[in-house]
């Protein structure tokens, strides 16, 4: 548990440095995101017609919350492997007593924490642009999502691991969040085979909490399964496709 | 087994028979380093380029022990990197072992022990400060940072502004970061492939006190370099690699040792026959080329004694030349005999 604790602070250290040396960066980021947040909401109100204390901008509101922290999600993993590949890193990454994917996972958790934290910055920031007219409950909304995040760290991990074998991917890694929208978009609420994609389930299910509809709790622990059954079985992929990289020794290798 | 027990046992395999190797060194190399740190048995390794099998290493085995400075010495595409990288876990051999401190190198847990410089260029995460990636990557190998060990190596690296990016320093000073990083979590060994490239004649005076302050300390130090100078000065031992094999792995000495210490070269005019001094018994003039007579000379002492023998006909040579036999030479005929033993 110590060396989990030293990871994670470790990591956290790092993300400090980056976050301090370039803090214009970040706070450009921020500020393209709420821009484009806006911007879009703008746009429905006056070309849609529609008004946000009508409650009827609620799933927009909500759906590209979600697009936002699936790309988190999702990127964490992968993300890493690209820059840290860009940057010939990567090599003293595995040359740590901690296994790869462990070392992901640590990275993952500073990325969900601080996704969990946009995401609720984000959904108090509409609530005061609405004056406070927002219709849902923010832990009803919350819930599923957080629980579904896994399932795309799982895939993000299917995605590091191919990058590991062929750095020269990065395209189709790019790709991926066009497919994410999709997951996000998918009426996968109520349980339908749509639900047995990654995320898509939760996606749906924190939009039905949006507009007031009252979630079983069967349909959370079907969330989590989802979850766990993604995040397993990108960490076995990733797992399998490293030592493949170990073998044909690609690690440490651009 | 108990460790000590373990160690006459690696000891006594390294000594053992490995087909094709000139001199097999002995751990005994005069500086008081003997506890075999990691062990490399029968390595194979072999890659598959454009439907071609290439053999990288084959039975391949090398000890390293604390406070050694070996020098890993070999042509282009030997297999210097790929035994390095087995070493730091970076590539998977098809055949063999490794053992870490006398036990089968499992997990990664050894590896906060390990610190690697490759090809050449450190992976250094350019976007942070010495320090930063100091203070991260000891993080990364579970050991703590200690600023003055970092103050210790910076000064010996005459590293500048440790505090700014690296990426805002000279191809130079981003080596020598490298080179910090690797040594900075007190590794028992490191391993430093090509680690002078891009350095000026003051860096690697800088990296030689840097590599000597290591194995002063105990650090099992393996360079594998195509400076032969660098590796001369430094080294204890020396292991030669041709073609994925080991031909040589001995101390220093051994590797220095031959028969004949000098080379004298007579270039003649090639439109007079040779008229050659005639030497005393023992010795005889071979053509290295046309119009070029060299003769090999055991030491210092034959030498003298031949120069009055040629002075009478100096004066029809064009030019005499007297070489030192270096390690160049050594390595240069090591490397002919394999390739030529492959061919």
């Amino acid at each position: 548990m110590r060396r989990v604790i030293g990871h994670l602070g470790n990591e956290l250290r790092l993300a400090w440095y980056l976050r301090r040396r370039y803090w214009f960066e970040s706070v450009l980021g921020v500020t393209v995101l709420v821009t484009m947040f806006c911007a879009l909401l703008y746009a429905l109100m006056t070309v849609g017609g529609k008004s946000l204390a009508s409650g009827a901008l609620d799933t927009t509101i909500v759906g590209f919350v979600l697009w936002q922290f699936a790309i988190v999600s999702y990127s964490s993993a992968s993300n890493d492997i690209a820059e840290e590949t860009r940057q010939r890193t990567v090599e003293q990454l595995v040359i740590v007593p901690l296994p790869l994917a462990g070392l992901l996972a640590a990275r993952a958790a500073i990325h969900l924490l601080a996704g969990a934290g946009v995401l609720v910055a984000g959904f108090l920031l509409v609530g005061w642009v609405a004056d406070g007219r927002l219709q849902f409950s923010l832990a009803d909304v919350l819930l599923p999502v957080l629980l579904a995040s896994p399932s795309l760290m799982g895939i993000g991990y299917v995605v590091a691991g191919v990058l590991l074998l062929a750095k020269k991917l990065e395209i189709a890694h790019g790709l991926m969040y066009f497919a994410l929208i999709s997951l996000v978009a998918l009426p996968a609420y109520p349980v339908n085979p749509f639900s047995l994609l990654p995320y898509a389930l939760g996606a749906a299910t924190a939009k039905a909490a949006a507009v007031g509809v009252d979630v079983p709790a069967t349909v959370h622990v079907m969330i989590a399964a989802n979850s766990a059954a993604y995040l397993l079985a990108g960490l076995v992929a990733f797992s399998w496709m490293e030592r493949r990289a170990r073998r044909l020794g690609l690690l440490g290798h651009w | 087994m108990e460790f000590a027990d373990a160690l006459v046992e690696k000891s006594a395999y390294r000594d053992a028979g490995q087909a094709g190797i000139v001199s097999a060194g002995s751990l005994n190399h005069g500086h008081g380093m003997q506890s075999s740190l990691v062990d490399m048995r029968g390595i194979g390794k072999s890659y598959s380029r454009a439907a071609q099998r290439i053999d990288a290493l084959r039975d391949f085995s090398l000890s390293l022990s604390a406070g050694e400075v070996l020098g890993l010495l070999g042509p282009n595409g030997a297999g210097k990197t790929t035994a390095v990288k087995i070493l730091a876990t970076l590539v998977e051999p098809d055949a063999g072992e490794i053992l870490w401190r006398g036990a089968p190198a499992a997990g990664k847990r050894h590896l906060r022990e390990v610190g690697v410089l490759l090809e050449g260029r450190g992976a250094v995460n350019e976007r942070l400060s010495t320090r930063e990636n100091a203070r991260y990557f000891c993080g990364l190998r579970e050991t703590r940072f200690d600023p003055k060990h970092f103050a210790a190596l910076t000064a010996l690296l005459d590293l500048p502004d440790a505090d700014a990016p690296v990426r805002l320093l000279s191809t130079g000073n981003k080596l020598k970061s490298a080179l910090l990083l690797s040594l900075v979590h007190r590794p028992a060994v490191v391993f430093l492939d090509e680690p002078t490239i891009g350095l000026d004649v003051f860096g690697v005076d800088r990296l030689e006190s840097l590599v000597r302050h290591a194995a002063e300390h105990g650090t099992a130090v393996m360079i594998s370099s195509h400076d032969l100078h660098f590796i001369e000065r430094l080294a204890h031992r020396i292991v030669c690699i041709c073609r994925g094999r080991k031909v040589f792995d001995g101390s220093k000495e051994e590797f220095l040792h031959v028969e004949h210490a000098y080379v004298l070269t007579l270039h003649m005019p090639d439109d007079r026959p040779p008229g050659l001094p005639r030497l005393r018994t023992g010795l005889d003039w071979e053509e290295a080329a046309p119009g070029e007579y060299r003769v090999r000379l055991r030491d210092h002492g034959e030498l003298c004694a031949v120069l009055p023998a040629l002075q009478p006909r100096l004066h029809a040579a064009r030019a005499m030349q007297v070489e030192r036999v270096t390690l160049k030479d050594k390595y240069l005929n090591l490397v002919d005999a394999a390739r030529k033993e492959a061919a």
